[in-house]
């Protein structure tokens, strides 16, 4: 996680964030033998209530693609939702590219009370149910197969 | 009933339990065997499956555990049938684990081998191979179109913009691209052409493409394109003499045919990447999934064996406990098993024996208290009898004997059954009637009238004795009757008639005789002389003397032959004692008393007993009468029930004949003697319900009679003594 940001627009609250992606040899290799890796970004906000149970108001999440031509050899960050659609030549790239989420709608303002604190958090994640399903098996067995970040909260203005 | 219902509970709970689990189990096999290679969303699924899988195990295993605890407590307690079960047990699951674990070992190979077999270094090259000729073709259009690319940069870098608009239709067309866009260096269209028929706007280049051609490198690159196509691209700069520099960049479309065939070397390739990656997982999903089913199935089966081995060995567990019960005498078992195989039929046997047996338990048991009843019916019949009955075997030994049979001979039997001791006397008197009986005739059956002595008082029996022959007690009834006071009565009565009538023949003449004896002297008397007249009418006066004693003698015949009426009431016998010896003071004997402390009382006639003191006490004055100190002594005394009063005298005593005899009437020793005076006596107290025994004894003779004591006096005091 390098960097969240909370912005109003009119009626709607966009996120942008920008995350460092590490992935891991064997993900590495999977990617360059041409399997898609499903990323999604987990974006909640939470009303704190007197018992531990947070209500969750706001619940979005942004799935995408990251994949590699072995024939092309380009990588490839699809993102059906946005229409994002780009090739990329270096891994390093396309991590980078992949890392930044910029102008996420995430909700609306009247989803939110006023006067009331609410607390949001976000994520990215490797989502191994998106796997094509013997791989699914492999990263059941294996931690090798979990990327993910820590849940960053925080406190909303 | 209700320990059955749980049990039947518990047997339900178990199959639902074993069912569920088997199903599961195949579910889980096919799941695993379809899902994975299926692109449906194992991930969320995967751990549930499992988790219950391993969960129904271990609901299968405690199961299992608990039902095989009880079954060894049951095989050490030595329960019948656990054996057998046990047995059962261990055959079941030999049958099914030794298949199973082969197949399981079979299955856990095979998968492997064939997980191994996908993979190949050879399919592995081929697709590597295949991708890498797709590469190079594409790299070879790629080549091609740089030349073209270059050629044409060439071209258009001696035209001005004007010409190079107007050339560069012509420049695609003979190079054969599909799109070819002349640039500025900011990105700007200058010109483009498009060998399409509709005009498309040009792709654009993106900035790190501007910006490697500002820096006089070309760019070439393949393309997605869409969702099918692929698109080589190539971007070289322009460079001018004097002009600023220009950018091309023409794109080429890779041929339909040769991208799809590219597309799917790909995706084989990604395919086999991809279950490349996963074979061990896979591997061990498989054998998982394989161990988990087995498991399951081996434990159901455990389960399984046994519930069978419980319900077959159940039918042993309840002969058993039939067997046991019918041996302790209980015939209620009955079976609840119904059940169609063999082991069902031998319980229903053995319920249809027990049944039987029970009903033949109850019959002799009904029998068994008819008889008992009868035996009551028949020794109670015998114990009402008045006469004795005796049994005696071969050997003449006392089988059998009922109270009138004790009472009559006066003594207790019980000593002389077989296993007592004593032997009786009235006993040996009978024994020696059947002797004789037996040595006199060969009849069965014979009468015989004997005398037996009972507490010194002679009794005649009427004994008739029946051999039994045969049967199963061969020996002989003895029933006898005391007929002592029926021959007695039969006496009296014939005296009694004898009385009457000799009263009558006698006193029938006696008023002529004393008529006639009177006129005699009347009519003679004054004609005789003075001598002969005192004669005569001495010989008168003693004629008519001794009739009138004739006569009174006669009215005592009478008297005693007749059944006099009895008055009843209640009589103070000390008092009645004193009374009567009052009227013997002035004789010579002296008469003692030695009377009861106690107040005695008892019904009866004072008249009658009276005159039985009267007559006692003469007796004994008759027989003190040559004494020279001559003693009477009157004694009363009480027993339970009784009063005796005894008479003694110190006279002679009795002679033995006088001893049998001397009840009986007119039976005297006296000159003078009626023969009354104690057949009276004895009547009299027999009347009163008493007895009278006569005995000789220190220093003379005694007579006693005893009487039995009034019951129904509760406080005589209050009563007027009647004497």
């Amino acid at each position: 996680m390098q960097s969240v940001k909370l912005q109003q627009n009119d009626a709607t609250f966009s996120l942008d964030a920008t995350f460092n992606i590490d992935l891991s040899p064997i993900i590495q290799d999977a990617l360059h033998k041409g399997i898609a890796l499903p990323f999604v970004l987990d974006f909640n906000v939470m009303r704190q209530r007197w018992n531990i149970w947070d209500q969750t108001v706001v619940e979005a999440s942004l799935p995408y693609r990251l994949s590699y031509n072995v024939l092309t050899r380009q990588y490839h960050i699809r993102d059906k939702l946005r229409g994002r659609d780009k090739n990329f030549d270096t891994l390093e790239q396309v991590l980078t590219a992949a890392g930044i989420i910029m102008d996420l709608a995430v909700f609306n303002a009247e989803q939110l009370m006023p006067e009331v604190e609410y607390e949001a958090q976000v994520r990215l994640r490797l989502e191994a149910g998106a796997l094509p399903s013997a791989l699914q098996l492999e990263a059941l067995e294996s931690d090798k197969w979990e990327v993910s970040s820590p849940w960053y909260r925080w406190v909303m203005d | 009933m209700k320990l059955t219902r749980i049990k039947k509970l518990k047997k339900t709970t178990l199959s639902v339990i074993v069912a569920v689990s088997l199903c599961f189990g195949f579910y889980l096999l096919y799941l695993l065997s379809t899902q994975i290679t299926t692109t449906s969303d194992v991930f969320n699924e995967l751990p549930i499956l499992l988790g219950v899988g391993v969960g129904l195990i271990v609901v299968l295993m405690i199961l299992v555990g608990a039902q095989v605890l009880v079954t060894i407590r049951r095989y050490r307690a030595g329960v019948f049938g656990s054996k057998l079960t046990v047995r059962l047990i261990l055959v079941f699951v030999m049958v099914s684990v030794v298949p199973g674990a082969v197949m399981y070992g079979i299955s856990v190979q095979f998968l492997a081998g064939t997980i191994e077999t996908w993979f190949d270094i050879r399919v592995d090259s081929a697709l590597e191979g295949g991708l890498n000729l797709g590469r190079a073709n594409l790299e070879n259009g790629l080549g091609e179109l740089q030349r073209k690319a270059d050629s044409m940069a060439v071209s258009l870098s001696y035209q001005n913009t004007a010409t190079q608009v107007a050339s560069i239709d012509s420049l695609r067309d003979q190079a054969a691209i599909s799109e070819a866009t002349l640039l500025t260096t900011t990105g700007a269209v200058v010109a483009s052409s498009n060998s399409g028929a509709d005009s498309i706007i040009p792709l654009a280049p993106t900035q790190s493409m501007l910006r490697q051609a500002q820096l006089q490198q070309s760019y070439a690159g393949i393309e997605e394109n869409g969702e099918v196509g692929l698109l080589l691209r190539v971007v070289v700069p322009i460079n001018h003499l004097e002009e600023e520099m220009q950018i091309l960049q023409v794109t080429q479309l890779v041929p339909e045919r040769l991208a799809r065939d590219a597309a799917m070397v790909q995706v084989a390739y990604r395919d086999y990447q991809e279950l490349s990656l996963s074979r061990y997982g896979l591997q061990r999903l498989y054998t998982l999934a394989l161990t988990l089913s087995l498991g399951l199935a081996l434990l159901c089966v455990v389960l399984m064996a046994v519930m069978f081995s419980n319900r077959l060995s159940a039918p042993l567990g309840f002969l058993a406990a039939g067997t046991r019960a019918v041996a302790q005498g209980d015939f209620s078992q009955r079976a609840p098993i119904s059940r169609g195989d063999e082991l069902g039929f031998l319980t229903e046997s053995f319920s249809v024996m027990t049944g039987q047996l029970s009903e033949a338990k109850e019959a002799a048991e009904k029998h068994e208290i008819a008889l008992t009843q009868g035996n009551a019916y028949l020794s109670s019949i015998l114990e009402t009898l008045s006469a004795g009955v005796l049994t005696f075997d071969e050997g003449l030994n006392l089988r059998a004997y009922n109270p009138s049979a004790e009472q009559i001979l006066g003594q207790s039997l019980e000593g002389a059954l077989p296993s007592g001791a004593s032997n009786p006397d009235g006993l040996e008197a009978m024994r020696v009637l059947i002797r004789t009986g037996l040595s006199g005739s060969d009849k069965s059956q014979w009468e015989r009238q004997v005398e037996i002595v009972v507490e010194e008082t002679k009794k005649i029996l009427l004994v008739r004795v029946s051999t039994l022959s045969g049967g199963e007690f061969p020996g002989f009834v003895v029933v006898f009757d005391d007929v002592t006071h029926l021959l007695q009565a039969q006496r009296l009565a014939l005296w009694g008639e004898v009385a009457e009538r000799l009263a009558h023949e006698i006193k029938n003449p006696l008023t002529p005789i004393q008529l006639s004896a009177e006129r005699l002297s009347r009519r003679l008397g004054p004609k005789l002389e003075e001598h002969d007249a005192t004669m005569l009418e001495r010989s008168v006066k003693t004629i008519v003397d001794q009739v009138a004693a004739l006569k009174g003698m006669v009215n005592a015949f009478n008297e005693y032959s007749r059944n006099p009426d009895r008055k009843s009431e209640l009589i103070d016998v000390n008092g009645l004692v004193l009374d009567v010896i009052g009227l013997y003071q002035a004789t010579a004997a002296p008469i003692e008393t030695n009377l009861a402390s106690d107040e005695i009382f008892l019904w009866g006639d004072t008249g009658k007993l009276r005159q039985v003191l009267h007559n006692l006490i003469q007796n004994a004055e008759q027989a003190v009468f040559e004494r020279a100190a001559p003693e009477i002594l009157i004694e009363t005394t009480v027993t339970s029930n009784t009063t005796q009063i005894r008479v003694r005298d110190n006279g002679p005593g009795f002679s033995d004949e006088v001893l049998s005899r001397a009840f009986d009437p007119y039976y005297t020793t006296k000159a003078k003697g009626t023969g009354l005076g104690l057949a009276i006596v004895r009547k009299i107290v027999e009347e009163h319900d008493g007895a009278v025994a006569i005995r000789n004894e220190e220093p003379g003779a005694v007579i006693e009679i005893t009487m039995p004591l009034s019951h129904t006096i509760v406080n005589p005091k209050h009563l007027k003594k009647t004497v």
